[in-house]
């Protein structure tokens, strides 16, 4: 495959990526089936890059560019335990799913992520915390909390569409494994956050 | 009219890729699936006002645990 190709390619899936981060926004169940079905690697690719590009930011701005590198192989390990996780868990009930689909779901499941991250972050340069009793500290205080509140809710919808439409199970099932993940998961961050890895848990 | 055909097909493959949610209850299927439908299209309609609403009762009760919240996710970049 030539350099030309892979440009156009890149270019294609970053167009399709930009649409469908807006097409999940007002059609989530739609727009996730269409990615667990119809995904592709590049698309894949430009999330981690945009979530790479995050990650050499944040720690910049912190003081410690060089810890970003560390901290991102953190984030892609449990990315990919992760998605094994679920994939291990549904495979025996449903023989014809696909590691892929979990792939290219989980990714976008990402973007709400990304948004309050870069957003946070934005926000960390132009309203340093911390934040007063004043009207307006108090006023944003119940913004940003509102704004946190919904991007954790979409990110709930995100992460339920992808393991139905990758697993296929039902929701019962889907519930007793995020369950599972939940009592391996919580404990993990609390190790992060007491290591200084993540502060709040990238996933 | 071949290509009509192919799409249509294609079309019933994917809307049928995952089976119809049955809770084991007949009422409890009835809620989820009305439950559901806020969720499936413009869910923001949905989510705005209800994350205002639980800020609001949050900062109600909690007072200044809820600026302090919002200090600490601010750090938490």
């Amino acid at each position: 495959m030539d350099f030309r190709k892979i440009l156009i390619n890149v270019f294609t899936s970053l167009i399709i990526l930009v649409r469908r981060c807006i097409l999940l926004i007002f059609y989530p169940y739609k727009t996730m089936r269409n990615i667990a079905l119809k995904g592709d690697y590049y698309q894949v690719v430009l999330i981690f890059l945009i979530t790479f590009l995050y990650f050499l930011f944040s720690h910049s701005l912190r003081g410690v560019p060089f810890f970003a590198v560390f901290a991102y192989c953190i984030f892609v390990l449990l990315f990919l335990t992760t998605v094994l996780f679920f994939y291990l868990f549904s495979k025996p009930s449903k023989k014809e799913i696909q590691i892929d689909s979990f792939i290219f779901t989980f990714s976008y499941t990402l973007i709400p992520t990304l948004i309050w991250f870069y957003s946070n972050f934005l926000l960390f340069i132009f309203l340093p915390p911390p934040r007063t009793m004043s009207i307006l500290g108090k006023g944003f205080s119940i913004f940003f909390i509102a704004y946190s509140i919904s991007l954790l809710i979409w990110k709930l919808i995100l992460i339920y569409l992808a393991l139905r439409f990758s697993s296929r199970l039902g929701l019962y099932r889907i519930i007793y494994m995020f369950l599972i993940y939940a009592a391996i998961f919580i404990p993990l961050s609390l190790f992060f956050y007491y290591f200084k890895i993540f502060r709040i848990p990238f996933i | 009219m071949k290509s009509n055909f192919i799409s249509l097909k294609n079309k019933l493959h994917e809307v049928s890729i995952v089976e119809p949610n049955d809770l084991g209850f007949p009422l409890l299927t009835f809620f989820y699936r009305r439950i559901n439908v806020y969720f499936k299209k413009m869910p923001f309609l949905f989510i705005i006002p209800a994350s205002l609403v639980s800020a609001y009762l949050f900062y109600a009760i909690f007072g200044y645990l809820a600026v302090r919240l919002a200090s600490i996710l601010q750090y938490g970049f």
